[in-house]
C-alpha cells in the first residue's frame, strides 16, 4: 500500500513541518525573556550553553512523549516524584511565560499610569501571583478544563 | 597643534557596567585610558574615582564629568576626549567565597526548568493545533490508508523538529555549527543592557512625578 513517491512525499513534508514548527516555537521561547531573567536571577550566566542543550533536549523528548505516547511505567512513588518535579518545574516557566507575556503588553505600567499609584507595586504583583495560583487551582480542583 | 599640546591629550573610554571586589574603585578598573605621555597616562590609570562606603551589593551610577574633572585636575592643558558612556555603572560584590554547591543547586534548577519548559512548550502546541489528527488526515489523503498514529510522518516530523531546535540554538553539548553567539547569548546581552539602561536613566531623573513627557 505504500508508494515510494508517497512515502517519500511524507518525509519530505514531516522535516520541513517540524524545521518550522521548531523554528517558531522555540523562537518564541527565547525571545519572550524567560531564561535570560531565570538566568539573571540566579546569576549564572556562565551556563548559558548548558541551558539551551536542556531546552533542545527537552523539546526533543517532550515531543517524542507527546506524538507517540513512550509510557514510562515508574510506577507509584517514582512516577509521582517525577511528576511532582515536572509539575513544579513547568508552573515556573508558565509563571514567568504568563508574566513575561503581560509585561511586553505593558499592563501593569499603563495601570500604574491610570490609577496614579504611588506606592504597593510589589503587594500588587504579589496579588497577581496568589490570584494566579488560587486560579489554577481552583481550575483543576472544579475540573473546569474537562467539560 | 603643537607637540607638547598633543601629549596632554587623554582619550578615555568607559565601560558601561563594571563589577568590582574592592571599595577602592581606580580608573584603571572601569575604563580604558590612552594618553601618549606615559607618565600622566600612569597617574590617569591610577585616579582614585569612587570609595564604596556599604558593605552589601549595590551598584552604582556614575557621572563621567567628574572624572574628566579629576584627570583635568592632573596638569594644565589636559584635554579628555571621552570614547565611552557619559553615565556608567559600579557593580559592587562584596568578596565572598564562591559557594560552589549553592551555585551549582541553582544552575540544576535553571535546566530542570529549561527542560520541563522546552518538553511542556512542545506539547501544549502539538495538543494545541492537534497535530496527530492533522497528520491522521494528511496520512489518509496521501496514502489513503487509515493511520495507525505512528506513521513515516510523526517520525520524520521528530527527526525534523530535533533538527530545527538544534539548528536555531547552533549547538549542542560542545558541539557548534558556527562561531556566532547563540539565540540565548543574544538575549542574555540585550537583557543586560535593558537593564543597565534602566538603572542610568532612573538615576538621571530629576523629577518625581512626571513617567511620561
Amino acid at each position: 500500500m505504500y508508494s515510494s513517491a508517497k512515502l517519500l512525499f511524507l518525509a519530505f513534508f514531516g522535516l520541513s513541518a517540524g524545521g518550522v514548527i521548531a523554528a517558531g516555537v522555540f523562537a518564541f521561547l527565547a525571545v519572550i525573556g524567560v531564561y535570560p531573567r531565570l538566568i539573571g536571577k540566579t546569576g549564572t550566566k556562565k551556563h548559558v550553553r548548558l541551558y539551551e542543550t536542556f531546552i533542545v533536549a527537552g523539546g526533543i523528548v517532550g515531543n517524542l512523549v507527546n506524538l507517540f505516547g513512550i509510557p514510562a511505567p515508574l510506577g507509584g512513588m517514582p512516577a509521582k516524584l517525577l511528576l511532582f518535579f515536572f509539575g513544579g518545574a513547568v508552573g515556573v516557566f508558565v509563571g514567568c511565560l504568563v508574566m513575561s507575556l503581560a509585561e511586553t503588553l505593558n499592563a501593569l505600567p499603563v495601570i500604574t499610569r491610570r490609577i496614579r499609584l504611588a506606592v504597593g507595586l510589589q503587594y500588587i504583583i504579589l496579588a497577581v501571583a496568589l490570584g494566579k495560583a488560587a486560579g489554577s487551582l481552583y481550575y483543576f480542583w472544579q475540573g473546569i478544563g474537562n467539560g | 597643534m603643537s607637540g607638547a599640546e598633543k601629549d596632554r591629550q587623554v582619550y578615555l573610554k568607559i565601560s558601561q557596567i563594571t563589577q568590582v571586589n574592592k571599595k577602592d574603585v581606580y580608573l584603571k578598573d572601569v575604563a580604558t585610558v590612552y594618553c601618549s605621555d606615559q607618565s600622566l597616562l600612569n597617574r590617569c590609570n591610577a585616579l582614585k574615582i569612587k570609595t564604596i562606603r556599604e558593605d552589601k551589593q549595590k551598584r552604582y551610577v556614575e557621572d563621567v564629568v567628574p572624572v574628566i574633572e579629576k584627570i583635568g585636575g592632573l596638569g594644565s592643558g589636559i584635554q579628555v576626549q571621552n570614547l565611552g558612556e557619559a553615565d556608567y555603572i559600579i557593580d559592587y560584590r562584596p568578596p565572598a567565597p564562591p559557594r560552589l554547591v549553592w551555585q551549582w543547586i541553582k544552575t540544576a534548577f535553571v535546566c530542570l526548568v529549561s527542560f520541563c519548559g522546552g518538553a511542556f512548550a512542545i506539547m501544549t502546541f502539538n495538543n494545541d493545533v492537534d497535530v496527530p489528527k492533522l497528520f491522521g488526515d494528511l496520512y489518509r489523503l496521501t496514502v489513503g490508508a487509515e493511520s495507525d498514529g505512528f506513521t513515516v510522518l510523526e517520525i520524520s516530523y521528530s527527526i525534523g523538529l530535533g533538527l530545527g531546535i538544534l539548528v536555531f540554538f547552533n549547538h549542542f553539548l560542545k558541539w557548534k555549527m558556527n562561531a556566532d553567539p547563540t539565540p540565548l547569548e543574544v538575549e542574555m546581552r540585550t537583557y543586560e543592557e535593558d537593564i543597565c539602561k534602566t538603572l542610568i536613566e532612573d538615576a538621571g531623573r530629576k523629577e518625581r512625578e512626571v513617567d511620561v513627557q
